[in-house]
């Protein structure tokens, strides 16, 4: 054993001592592992943070997040409140089941008013989740119901801002949304609720009118699972419970099944696909850096096949050789993969900055023990790639021909599984460079697209309505009203209108409707997208209208209810008709129909190349004059405003934002946008993809081109005596370029043969991943052929200009 | 007999000096030396007297430090790597000690090989000159094969067919028979002597006088200088006391 470990010490300092030798060789290397485990080292991180870790919760196996599942709409669909309440009551599955909504509305005291993100939260959440409170208690069952003493828990964030963090706070009053309430508990730091959350309230305190209707999907419920019993085990239950529901409550629950689904595969389903594809493409850079050095270690190995020979003609063993080839490629994947830990270390957090929106989980990625140990092991496993084929062929060492010294035919037997590196490189290469044009040419075709308004001049905002207009219903439609006149006054603004969707921003109301008398079965309706809007939206938004008219000051509360469908709504509900002055059945407006008054054009509301995609196609506006008193608190505190400018609208920001803010001052905008920024957005993961699809195809490509240099530079110096005997013979410069770049040509033409079949394959899997992708790749290949053409004859045409500058005096003399 | 033929060959004060790391090396010191066309000459002395940098310079492999070299009544000392280039392919065929056969390419490819640097020449023609050449050293039945497939003599004979296929006007062999045991040689001798009777023009280095005596004419090589046959005994017997 100790014999053994001198032997591997003595193979180490060989190898060091080698590679010390040839600096050039060794970097060359090294950077090239670190370029391919550095990226995905760092690709890695995220996943494993995001992905793979288990959630910062206890016992983070056992909680679920519950979904209701229809067979016409999938199982993204939330609890209503009643259906909540059963669940909580009836289920055994579960140790306890709480369920959240979103809220927010503005804190104006103790200090300064500002909108905070807020939650409301049956009280049982804290204790679900298992999350113990920096301070005080979480919410009591009794405190969990409509008519009780408003209380609040406030996040670490508002404690320390507002109550610079007493630990007396507990008792003390918070202004909320003009409302006085109790703080009872601080949060830990760092909790998140789909974001950052300020303040917490009690869910059953609520008396929007939707907390009584069963058909009202709109809670996010989760549970934590009974010890002992499975995920499937649950899903029988819910199972069975969804099924008594839909026999006592047909109307709302026929045709609804409820389902689990583990929290962490919810938290972060939307970004799984996006992540196993970057993971997909960087593995396609470290396997092209790992060719690469394979392809340099093994000409290596071939210049030092007399060696070899001479080591087994005094008695070394085979094995020896290859575990000194395996010590040798073992000591670059080490290096390589410190490299290239060291880049995932500082690479993480900027990369993270570039990510799209909100990565789930996002805090949690950074170097740990799973990282480190992915990384051990993909240096060894890199190690082992790229040492195989030189071991291999230490191994197939022939003494005899070996030591004939220079073998009088003029043929590098080296010369196929070399070109066969080569091939691999480009075949890769141009999966990576096709993959990044067919996103950038999604990218051009989907921006191209017409967004369905004029997105030029338009600025949105979500308002903090004043909490004082809260406190009644006409107080609230004057504040509206007072709204809009102050901003109507600023001579920069055109028009201005009212809104509760904004398109191709986050939060939308899918309503089920349908145009015949006769109801359709339970949860087989058709769905549309239901927009709130004031009589101005056409005109800020400028949307065509099609037919009749758009919603005006006369429909009002008293009058008729009307709404306005859009082209596709107009086909799908009233095929070949006019649909203006026909009726149409939304429940979630009432039980009576609804007149058509007008159609205008379809807007893509769920983004330039999600749209076409969505589940929901159809739209309508209804007018915000009609929404009913008693939802007018709830609509104040989703409502938004757009606004027409005359100038670019970001240089109205501060104007528009002053006022806004109303008599008492304490009214505010927040998320202000502007559509140009709304409709870019809705494009920014394609536009990371590219970006970053562009980065490893660049890399791959300037890798491959070293390859190819390297290769192509081997294989020309083993042909010396043979290009001499070619000069001899009469053949000029141009003769002997053509006969290196033809070498060149025919190898790099197989890797594109090979490239272009995998990049079909590559193309479905970026169709089913990317919202938009088409696979026609023919306008692809156009661009990307002649650019890894040109790329790999370049890198060729170094050795084959030198290749044509032999002295054919000095290449005869190799004989 | 001699002297009624036309000069093909005529070299006046030609030196070559080699400078490797500020030392000059004279590898020829004004050479004279004329070989007529049809003319069968070989060139001997001993290691490192110069013959196969002679050999390299009349093959328009290398150029002369000074001196004139006429390559049919025309000046080639000094023409660029392109002219040697063409000039070598339609004027000269070189043998080489090793052969130089390309191992990738077939025997009938390699005998095409020089053919196919010459621009213009349709394929047809390119075939019946390779046909006819590899006819003539006996290796017809053979164009299909590998030179790895081959013995040293067939191998050497096929070179011998790659240099005839041009047409050139004179054969330059370098040891031909170097690599080769005494029967192979004797027959690859017996090739060129036949070659010669038909009226090839052949300047052969060698080393060994039995194969010497086959030429007509011997040149005899000795530090860079050309040198009578007594004075090169005298030399040698100098270097060997």
């Amino acid at each position: 054993m100790q014999e053994k470990m001198s032997g591997i010490l003595q193979d180490i300092r060989i190898a060091m001592r080698g590679l010390l030798q040839r600096p050039g060789f060794a970097l060359l290397a090294i950077l090239t592992l670190a370029v391919g485990t550095g990226a995905t080292t760092l690709i890695f991180t995220v996943v494993s943070g995001v992905l793979l870790k288990p959630l910062g919760y206890q016992d983070p196996a056992s909680l679920v997040a519950l979904h209701v599942r229809t067979e016409k709409t999938g199982d993204r669909w939330g609890f209503s409140y009643p259906d909540f309440l059963d669940c909580q009551r009836e289920c055994r599955s579960f140790d306890g089941v709480a369920a959240w909504t979103y809220s927010g509305g503005t804190v104006s005291a103790p200090g300064q008013p500002e909108y905070v993100d807020g939650r409301q939260i049956s009280s049982d959440l804290f204790s679900v989740l298992h999350v113990p409170l920096t301070q005080g208690r979480s919410f009591l069952p009794a405190e969990d119901q409509r008519g009780s003493a408003p209380v609040a828990i406030i996040s670490t964030r508002l404690w320390q801002l507002r109550y610079a963090s007493n630990p007396q706070v507990v008792g003390m009053p918070l202004t909320y949304e003009g409302k006085a309430y109790t703080v009872v508990g601080v949060a830990p730091p760092g909790l998140q609720l789909d974001g950052d959350v300020d303040i917490f309230t009690p869910l059953g305190q609520t008396t929007e009118p939707r907390m009584q209707y069963r058909a009202a999907h709109f809670l996010h419920v989760l549970a934590r699972l009974r010890s002992n019993t499975t995920l499937a085990q649950a899903q029988t239950e819910l199972a069975l419970f969804s099924g008594n529901l839909a026999k006592q409550y047909p109307d709302s629950n026929a045709g609804m099944t409820l389902v689990p689904h583990t929290l962490q595969s919810e938290l972060v389903q939307d970004v799984r696909p996006t992540l196993w594809l970057l993971l997909g493409a960087v593995s396609l850079v470290l396997l092209i850096a790992c060719v690469n050095v394979a392809s340099l270690l093994l000409t290596r190995v071939v210049s030092r096949e007399h060696e070899f020979a001479l080591r087994l003609a005094l008695g070394a063993s085979r094995w020896l050789l290859v575990r000194q080839c395996f010590v040798e490629s073992g000591i670059l994947g080490i290096c390589g993969g410190l490299l290239g830990l060291l880049c995932a270390m500082f690479g993480t957090r900027p990369f993270l900055q570039f990510w799209p929106g909100r990565l789930p989980r996002a805090e949690e990625a950074h170097v740990d023990w799973r990282v480190l140990l992915f990384s051990l092991s993909l240096s060894i496993l890199t190690a082992l790639i790229f040492g195989l084929m030189p071991a291999l062929r230490a191994n197939k060492s022939a003494i005899e021909t070996a030591l004939r010294s220079r073998s009088r035919n003029i043929a590098g037997n080296a010369r196929k599984p070399l070109s066969g590196f080569v091939v691999c490189q480009i075949a890769l290469a141009f999966v990576l460079l096709t993959s990044a044009g067919i996103i950038g040419r999604t990218l051009l075709h989907v921006s191209s697209r017409n967004p369905g308004l004029d997105v030029h001049n338009v600025l949105t905002a979500r308002v903090a309505i004043s909490p004082e207009a809260l406190s009644s219903p006409e107080k609230a439609r004057a504040a509206w009203k007072e709204l809009m006149d102050s901003l109507r006054a600023d001579p920069t603004v055109q028009s201005v209108a009212l809104t509760d969707t904004v398109p191709m921003r986050e939060g939308e109301n899918v309503v089920n409707y349908w145009a015949t008398t006769t109801p359709p079965p339970p949860n087989q309706a058709a769905e549309s997208l239901a927009v709130g809007a004031s009589p101005d939206y056409l005109k800020v938004m400028r949307i065509p209208l099609l037919r009749g008219r758009f919603v005006d000051e006369a429909d009002r509360m008293d009058s008729r209810q009307v709404v306005v469908i859009d082209e596709n709504m107009a086909r799908h509900a009233f095929p070949g008709e006019n649909p203006v002055g026909k009726l149409l059945w939304i429940p979630s407006m009432g039980p009576r129909p609804v007149l058509v008054v007008g159609v205008v054009g379809h807007v893509r509301h769920w983004g330039l190349a999600g749209d076409d995609l969505s589940r929901v196609q159809d739209q309508f506006y209804y007018p915000l004059g009609q929404v009913p008193d008693q939802l007018m608190k709830f609509f104040s505190s989703i409502i938004s405003v757009v606004v027409r400018t005359n100038i670019p609208a970001l240089n109205t920001v501060d104007t528009v934002q002053r006022e806004a803010r109303g008599a008492m001052g304490d009214q505010t905008l927040y998320e202000l946008r502007t559509m140009e920024q709304l409709v870019s957005a809705s494009l920014d993961q394609q536009r990371f993809l590219l970006f970053l699809f562009a980065i490893y195809s660049g890399v791959a490509l300037l890798l491959a081109c070293i390859g190819i240099y390297g290769v192509i530079a081997y294989l020309t110096s083993q042909r010396v005596p043979e290009i001499g005997v070619r000069i001899a013979l009469g053949a000029s410069r141009s003769d002997i370029l053509g006969l290196v770049l033809r070498q060149s040509l025919v190898i790099v033409l197989a890797g594109i043969s090979v490239g272009i079949l995998a990049s079909f394959a590559t193309g479905r899997i970026l169709k089913s991943l990317v919202p938009g992708v088409q696979t026609s790749q023919a306008a692809i290949f156009v661009i990307v052929l002649p650019l890894l053409l040109a790329a790999a004859l370049f890198a060729s045409y170094i050795p084959a200009r030198r290749a044509a500058r032999v002295d054919p005096m000095v290449a005869l003399r190799y004989e | 007999m001699a002297e009624t033929r036309q000069p093909l060959i005529q070299i006046e004060e030609l030196t070559k000096v080699f400078y490797t790391d500020e030392i000059e090396t004279h590898a020829l010191s004004g050479v004279h030396l004329t070989i007529s066309k049809g003319e069968y000459v070989a060139m001997s002395g001993p290691s490192g007297c110069g013959k196969s940098t002679l050999l390299s310079i009349i093959g328009l492999l290398d150029t002369p430090t000074a001196g004139k070299y006429l390559l049919n009544n025309k000046p080639v000392e000094n023409l660029d790597f392109g002219d040697r280039s063409r000039l070598r392919n339609q004027e000269i065929g070189f043998i080489f000690q090793s052969f130089n056969l390309i191992g990738d390419l077939t025997v009938y490819e390699n005998v095409e090989l020089p053919l196919t640097y010459r621009q213009k020449m349709p394929s047809a023609d390119r075939k019946k000159r390779v046909m006819e050449s590899l006819e003539r050293v006996g290796m017809a039945h053979r164009v299909r094969h590998y030179p790895s497939q081959l013995s040293g003599g067939q191998q050497q004979r096929v070179a011998v067919a790659r240099a005839l296929g041009g047409h050139p006007s004179i054969l330059l062999a370098d040891e031909p028979t170097g690599n080769l045991d005494s029967r192979n040689g004797e027959a690859v001798m017996e090739l060129l002597q036949n070659l010669h009777r038909e009226g090839a023009t052949i300047c052969m280095v060698t080393h060994d006088p039995r194969f010497a005596k086959h030429a007509e004419r011997e040149v005899h090589l000795f530090d860079g200088k050309v040198v009578a046959e007594e004075e090169l005994q005298k030399l040698m017997a100098d270097v060997h006391a």
